[in-house]
């Protein structure tokens, strides 16, 4: 691809909707800003802030190993020596909870990057080809999206394991069908627009036509998408780990870490209030988040969302 | 603007730019309402187009016009009857356009700002058919400039977006990405419509010059029959999928016999008080007939001003009736007879 | 309409019968040699392991045995379980009400708390409380249902403890201690699910309230909360049981979370169980339950749309 090629694309990101193609206010950066000045928006980051300090800063300050049993200290209330305190093996939960922020937020995100690449292909290939291959596509959707999604990860991270990969999987799976759907909507509206069919009067080829002409077109509802999935995503992640199918112990899991605290709520309270606090945090943030980023780049996507 | 001399009738066949044999296209409706029914946008068309001549089709919005502009370009297959491009039959089922670089077929759609991509710049559209040869960056900027200069719009615009240009300007940019192939044919489909009417004219003068200095035919499809009349070397008019009238010689002085056409060029204003006040205005009573649900016989018969009971039994072929056309109409050239005769009677009758 | 249900209830068979192969592809195939592991309790010899396999019918192919159990299913048979050995279908028949009791009173707990607020911040627009409901709104949607859960958990525990039961007793036993066990689940389930509520009745009901049928029924002389409350809430109402379908995906995962949190001895907790014990006959029959429950739901709300919004009659 030549510059200005390599410029679209960046620019289809961004995409503006479809009414006024002044793209020079479309800009991923311009959007972004706009996002960071919402009311929504400017609480979601708000929110995620101090989480994400925690998660940067925490293990630099914090001296404790997140899997080390102290049989002394169990079941220590916050103290300046165990901020958060610390659990029936005495393990402190400051460093366990700074430990296990960053795969709330990696699983969500792989999920989110799988569901949106495997659902964008499978509903533009539907929406572009048409017919028999089409109909099989949406059936195979419409299958996915008769169970409910929680219940199809917990089978398929009951089936093959837990850990990341197989978490990003089960989740990739359940979002699939929503950015099928879109995907296939999208490229339906603009497959008939003129300039593609010049394109194909130009002599492009199928998949150029793909990647230059259908996706830039549908690439704004996609990202609207993506990131209304993350605080989902985060849920179901952490619902996964809280019914024991995440990280095998003794590995931190903030899901797994408030389950634990169910046993202990009279004795020790502030073993659930830590995890619960970051989890809740993180989901509260992404949701706003994801409310000025539709406002910002499209409305009408809201429609298609759904829940899990 | 006639370069080739006509040729005898069977050597003609041969040099044929394009050819429709029969050519149908009907969509069957899929869904939810009862049955589903089959539109026939085009129905058994057959056309010539040499070499070096303008092709006008005009008709009403919803006639097939624009369908049997995309047959002719190859984004849309034929369900029946071949297209025939210099004598070479084209494959019946294919991807769309999968011909166009080899026919050379261009197309200029009505809908200007919707026929460039908003995401990409006016330079980088105009290119697409030059990258697609493999021309390299710098001719290929080269020959931008030069298209954009060939379509009278200045050279800054090659880096700007679709919406930051008129129509008129976005409308120039499409013709430019059409020239830039250096193609045969460019199907104009309304190309000029959406446009306000200065500059219409300045496009369609425009596209009359290009023609001019270029080896390039054009078929101009408009609803409007003013401008195909002046664009055009010899007009096809269509009706429901059907051509009902096609001039034959390349004379535009001829005039239109069949009772549509007729009433088509009586809805033209003439520029002049006058005549314009006592000019006798043909209006078309009764809906449009659906493509879906055709009428028996002549399609034409439920709005035709000189109907007659024949009319809505047989259904008439494209006939030659005089030296210049060939007629789809039981009583081609008995218009302003019939027509007197009809107003004659419903005066009578209703007053 | 009739055409319209007939067509929706087709599609509704043909997704659970392609449901019914995939699920029991995936718990048949996938788990590996069950025969291995049953054996190996026992002590896995090669003889062993042929007699565990033509005892539990896996020396046979695949397609035949699936064949063999859609024919059981259809009949109510599904088998036994491989780890406690008893008929799966009995067990799902006690389990099922439980869940079913459970889902339907925090729906219901949902609804009730959702719609009067919704109606209220709509007609009270811009006023405090709204905004107020808002907020809270917005943070109880956040708040995971396994979060509320441990919190009502440590509140049954400590502050509510002369009003909740902590284990389930059935409803045909002692109602009131049947509402004891199940309130504190319900309400962890139902904030979520209220917090969509009063969002969508509200964005619906101004949306209603400014449409003009609404300006007519005023000139025609109708009294203020005539208008408001049936005209408006009428008009308002297929989104909002549009949304309740569409939240039943994630009431099913509700389910399942507070079945585990307060031990209710639901199908939820018994999907778990299963697949903790790896008894694949069990998850196979539960989650085909599940999963049919869930599709007749979206049925449901397909036919009442077009009931409580007469303006969807024509388009179907």
């Amino acid at each position: 691809m030549n510059a200005p090629a390599a410029r679209g694309a960046l620019d289809g990101n961004a995409a503006e909707n479809r009414e006024t193609p002044r793209i020079r206010d479309a800009r991923l950066w311009h959007q972004l800003r706009a996002v960071a000045k919402h009311p929504s928006g400017r609480f979601g980051l708000l929110l995620i802030a101090p989480v994400l300090i925690l998660a940067i800063a925490g293990p630099l300050v914090i001296d404790w190993d997140p899997i080390k049993i102290n049989p002394s200290d169990t079941l220590q209330g916050p103290s300046a020596r165990h901020w958060f305190g610390t659990d029936q093996l005495g393990r402190d939960l400051a460093a366990r909870v700074v430990s296990a922020i960053p795969v709330v937020i990696w699983v969500p995100l792989g999920a989110v990057l799988l569901a949106v690449t495997g659902g964008s292909a499978i509903g533009i290939l539907a929406g572009y080809r048409r017919g028999w291959l089409e109909r099989v596509l949406m059936a195979g959707t419409d299958v996915l999206l008769a169970m409910p999604g929680l219940l199809t990860a917990i089978l398929i991270v009951g089936v093959f394991g837990g850990g990341s990969r197989n978490m990003i999987l089960a989740i990739g799976v359940i979002y699939l069908p929503r950015f099928t759907r879109i995907a296939r909507g999208s490229t339906l509206e603009v497959r008939g627009l003129p300039y593609v069919d010049a394109a194909r009067l130009s002599g492009t080829k199928p998949l150029a036509l793909v990647m230059r002409h259908i996706l830039p077109g549908i690439s704004s509802p996609l990202f609207v998408m993506c990131v209304l999935s993350l605080s989902t995503g985060l849920l179901v992640q952490t619902a996964l780990s809280f019914l024991g199918f995440g990280f095998e112990p003794p590995t931190a899991d903030l899901g797994r870490m408030l389950a634990n605290s169910v046993d202990f709520l009279t004795l020790a309270p502030w073993m659930a209030i830590s995890p619960a606090l970051v989890i809740t945090l993180l989901i509260l943030a992404f949701n706003n988040l994801g409310d000025a980023v539709r406002d910002v780049m499209d409305p009408e996507v809201a429609r298609a969302a759904g829940t899990v | 603007m006639k370069r080739a001399a006509p040729d005898a009738d069977s050597g003609k066949q041969a040099m044929a730019l394009l050819r429709l044999d029969g050519v149908s296209v009907h969509f069957r409706l899929r869904g939810r309402g009862r049955g589903g029914g089959v539109v026939r946008a085009v129905d058994n068309v057959d056309l010539t187009i040499d070499e070096g001549e303008v092709l006008g089709i005009v008709g009403e919005s919803g006639c097939g016009k624009t369908t049997l502009g995309r047959v002719i370009v190859g984004l849309q297959s034929p369900t029946a009857g071949n297209v025939v491009v210099r004598g070479e039959k084209r494959p019946l089922r294919q991807r769309p356009g999968a011909n166009a670089r080899r026919d050379g077929f261009q197309m200029v759609y009505q809908d200007a700002a919707g026929s460039l991509n908003p995401w990409k710049r006016i330079g980088w559209s105009i290119a697409e058919p030059l990258r697609n040869e493999g021309m390299r960056k710098p001719a290929m900027r080269e020959r931008v400039l030069e298209l954009l200069d060939q379509v009278g719009l200045p050279d800054s615009l090659i880096d700007q977006y679709p919406g930051e240009l008129s129509g008129g300007q976005q409308q120039r940019a499409a013709i430019a990405r059409a020239l830039a192939g250096r193609p045969r044919l460019i199907v104009l489909d309304e190309a000029v419509s959406s446009l306000d009417m200065s500059t219409q004219a300045q496009v369609l003068n425009l596209l009359k010059d290009l023609a001019e200095r270029h080896p390039v035919n054009y078929v101009f499809i408009s609803h409007d029959i003013a401008a195909v009349d002046f664009m055009s070397d010899r007009v096809a008019v269509m009706y429901l999928g059907k051509i009902v009238e096609l001039e034959d010689a390349h004379d535009r002085k001829s005039p239109l016999v069949h009772p549509y056409s007729i009433t088509l060029r009586s809805a033209v204003p003439v520029p002049d008080p006058v005549v314009e006040r006592r000019r006798n205005r043909i209006v078309l009573t009764g809906p449009v007939a659906s493509a879906t649900d055709l009428p028996s016989g002549c399609r034409f018969h439920t709005r035709c001003p000189i109907a007659q009971p024949l009319c809505a039994d047989a259904e008439p072929e494209l006939a030659s009736t005089s030296e210049t056309s060939r007629v789809a109409c039981h009583f081609a050239g008995e218009f302003d007879d019939r027509y007197a005769a009809a107003r004659a009677g419903t005066t009578g009758g209703s007053g | 309409m009739i055409l319209f249900a007939a067509r929706r209830l087709a599609e509704a068979v043909a997704v659970l019968f392609v449901l019914t192969f995939l699920i029991y592809v995936i718990g048949t195939i996938v788990p590996g040699d069950i025969a291995q592991q049953m054996a190996g309790i026992e002590g896995a010899t090669p003889e062993r392991m042929a007699e565990m396999r033509a005892r539990l019918g896996l020396d046979r192919p695949l397609m035949v045995r699936y064949g063999e159990w859609l024919g059981n299913a259809v009949r109510g048979d599904f088998g036994h379980s491989l780890f406690t050995e008893r008929d799966i279908a009995a067990d799902v028949r006690q389990q099922f009400p439980v869940s079913l009791e459970v889902a339907f009173a925090s729906v219901l707990l949902a609804v009730v708390i959702g719609i009067p607020l919704g109606v209220y911040a709509a007609v009270h627009t811009g006023t405090i409380v709204d905004r107020i409901l808002r907020g809270i709104s917005l943070v109880f949607f956040s708040v995971p249902t396994f979060v509320s859960g441990v919190l009502f958990v440590w509140l049954g525990s400590i502050i509510l403890k002369s009003y909740y039961t902590s284990f389930y007793v059935p409803f045909t036993e002692d109602p009131i201690a049947n509402l004891r066990s199940i309130m504190l689940p319900c309400l962890a389930i139902a904030l979520p699910t209220s917090a969509s509520i009063i969002q969508m009745t509200r964005t619906t009901m101004i949306a209603s309230l400014q449409e003009p049928f609404i300006d007519t029924a005023r000139v025609k002389g109708a009294r203020e909360s005539r208008v408001r409350y049936i005209h408006a809430l009428r008009a308002s109402l297929g989104p909002v049981v549009t949304l309740i379908g569409l939240l039943f995906g994630a009431l099913v995962g509700g389910l399942i979370i507070v079945e585990q949190i307060f031990n209710l001895p639901g199908l939820g907790r018994g999907v778990l169980l299963a697949i903790a014990e790896r008894d694949f006959p069990y998850v196979i029959t539960a989650t085909l339950v599940i999963a049919s429950v869930y599709i007749v739901v979206n049925f449901i709300v397909d036919l009442l749309y077009p009931i409580l919004d007469p303006r969807q009659r024509e388009q179907t």
